[in-house]
């Protein structure tokens, strides 16, 4: 099969999947004693594929899946922050990867995946701060650091997960 | 997981630490709690808030309307029209520094006492 159909079919079912599991996120609050915190589960596919394809696919699926949700919800605010939250954290996943896995051997899969839950979580919280004009909003950033640990570590491992035994 | 990996999430959880740490002795309160409302960044309401202070206010306004209860030195958002419903969920807050936001509405909750009710509340432009 010509490889360029291929590539479209794919970055479509990962939009898709990725698609599904925000819709699927939305109905399982978390949140310690932040709300809002999210496990995240989208951005397995974001992760993928920074992984399979690379930067540019990673940004389109990035977009698209932000886009699509706004379709899907009507949450224009959702959407803004999602989609820079989403680009911020899809470069500092490709560069996270590029020059701690490639270059140099010092992350694996889940540092990776770490780097990026905290570089959404943490562009969110600015972007909010500057609109909101409430910069105590600053002191949650700790705290969703530490669950960026978890939920990223999570996905991340999702992904060593999914690359050793699915595809 | 590679050592590098273990080494990040060391550093990570050491650095918040030390700020939480340090928002912690920061943000110790007075007696005093007042619950400022802020809508789209710009100040709405001011309330003290006693221990025999009971009120539910709705701000209604072009972004959406919540409907919030103080109940004493607490404030919860019992009603919203906001799809996600996340400041209702929350439940109530009572300590100074302490905040609740609905992103849909613009709207921000926020308890400040005041030993830093002059500190914190600056425009970021």
């Amino acid at each position: 099969m010509n490889n360029n159909i291929k590539k479209i079919i794919f970055l479509s079912l990962f939009i898709s999947i990725g698609l599904v599991l925000s819709l699927v996120e939305m109905n399982l609050p978390v949140f310690f004693m932040v709300p809002g915190a999210k496990i995240g589960l989208s951005n397995l596919l974001i992760l993928l594929v920074i992984y399979y394809y690379g930067l540019k696919e990673g940004l389109i699926t990035t977009a698209l899946k932000s886009l699509i949700l706004l379709g899907a919800t009507g949450n224009v605010i959702a959407f803004y922050y999602g989609l820079i939250s989403g680009i911020i954290s899809t470069l500092v996943m490709y560069m996270g990867k590029k020059h701690f896995t490639e270059k140099r051997q010092i992350l694996s899969i889940i540092g990776v995946s770490i780097l990026g839950a905290i570089a959404h979580n943490m562009s969110q919280i600015y972007i909010a701060t500057i609109v909101l004009k409430a910069k105590s909003l600053l002191l949650y950033i700790p705290i969703l650091n530490i669950i960026s640990i978890f939920t990223g570590g999570f996905i991340g491992y999702l992904g060593k997960l999914v690359k050793e035994k699915i595809i | 997981m590679t050592k590098g990996d273990k080494k990040l999430i060391l550093i990570i959880i050491l650095i918040s630490g030390i700020v939480m740490l340090f928002n912690y002795i920061n943000l110790k309160g007075s007696d005093d709690l007042t619950l400022f409302i802020e809508i789209d960044g710009k100040a709405f309401k001011e309330i003290e808030l006693k221990e025999d202070t009971k009120e539910i206010l709705d701000i209604k306004t072009e972004f959406g309307e919540n409907k919030i209860e103080i109940d004493g030195r607490s404030v919860k958002v019992i009603e919203a029209d906001c799809p996600d419903q996340l400041d209702v969920k929350q439940g109530a807050i009572n300590k100074p520094g302490q905040m609740i936001v609905c992103l849909p509405n613009r709207l921000v909750l926020e308890l400040k006492s005041d030993s830093n009710a002059s500190e914190i509340d600056k425009m970021v432009r």
